[in-house]
């Protein structure tokens, strides 16, 4: 499993490869069993109302290979969210992820705010497949986008996934 | 040429509104279908010169005679479509004209290169929902004319 450790101020997520070592302990003690909480035993469940929704349209997609690329894909940000949550951090609030099937055979997975939108688009051909993140003026006219890729995956994901964390 | 403040943008039904009441991002989507012989790819809007422009919208029907646009009219204010076309990743990609038909002379398009690549539109699609100010629901036609 992937340690993340959280900047206090930008509240930026950062993957660490080893396991941290504290000097102090700070695992919650659980005062009613007298033990520690154990987290890896709490994943974030698929009918989380964070994902639920889009798992439900993504089944409903008749193109079987944009299927199980956004299945992979909503899998990965599941994963990455339920690490989050297992190591304290609070993703409670974060609205939910929508899933569109679209007539031109793509699925749109899409996190809507309200000065800001992050999309992933999986395309029947997997290499026009990409991620695009635009916000308002008031936060700063970004209008970036990227094609997703095997070997950076999980890294952008989780770069992507700290902007929501750190402007929500 | 002279534009107002604010276009309409048909909502064809309940699919393209998110359950909070905002726009769904694939709403303007623009379709290889809709490219015309100078490169650029057409996305129908309404420019609101006055009042008349969002009756002749929600008005407008099919060639079966049934509503065109169930759920209404997305409005989007033309300051906010220009802040997009001058961000540096769209500039010269998107653009918007009026094209005045006989029966809507308020009749304009949105525009988009047609050699745009396909990620690169859906992320302006999604900008130009960010950005839309109002829906306007199709049973507000009622009280459009009511006010005529």
């Amino acid at each position: 499993m992937t340690t993340y450790l959280q900047e206090t101020d930008s509240k930026m997520v950062f993957p660490f490869k080893k396991e941290a070592i504290y000097s102090l302990p700070i695992r919650p003690v659980d005062a009613t069993t007298g033990s520690d909480v154990k987290p890896q035993y709490i994943p974030l469940p698929r009918e989380s109302g964070l994902i639920k929704s889009a798992w439900v349209s993504i089944r409903q997609s008749e193109n079987i290979n944009t299927k199980d690329q956004a299945r992979d894909l909503l899998l990965l940000i599941q994963d990455i969210l339920s690490d989050l949550q297992q190591y304290g951090f609070n993703i409670g609030y974060l609205p939910k992820i929508y899933a569109f099937n679209i007539d031109d055979g793509s699925i749109l997975l899409e996190w809507i705010f309200k000065d800001y939108r992050l999309g992933f688009t999986v395309e029947p051909n997997p290499q026009d497949s990409g991620w695009y993140l635009v916000t308002t003026e008031k936060l700063s006219n970004i209008s970036a986008s990227g094609y997703i890729t095997k070997d950076n995956f999980r890294t952008d994901v989780l770069w992507l996934l700290n902007y929501i964390i750190s402007h929500t | 040429m002279s534009y107002p403040n604010n276009c309409f943008r048909g909502i064809p039904n309940d699919t393209y509104i998110i359950e909070d009441g905002t726009a769904a991002s694939f709403l303007f989507y623009f379709k290889d279908e809709d490219v015309r012989s100078d490169g650029w790819i057409e996305q129908s809007i309404n420019w609101e010169d006055d009042d008349l422009s969002i009756k002749i919208i929600l008005g407008q029907t099919k060639k079966n005679g049934e509503i065109q646009f169930k759920e209404g009219v997305a409005k989007l204010p033309r300051n906010e479509i220009d802040r997009l076309i001058k961000q540096p990743s769209v500039n010269g990609i998107l653009s918007y004209e009026r094209q005045p038909l006989v029966n809507n002379p308020y009749h304009g398009n949105l525009l988009l290169q047609s050699d745009t690549p396909k990620l690169t539109m859906k992320k302006i699609a999604a900008g130009l929902a960010l950005v839309v100010s109002e829906i306007i629901p199709q049973e507000s036609l009622s009280s459009h004319i009511g006010q005529a």
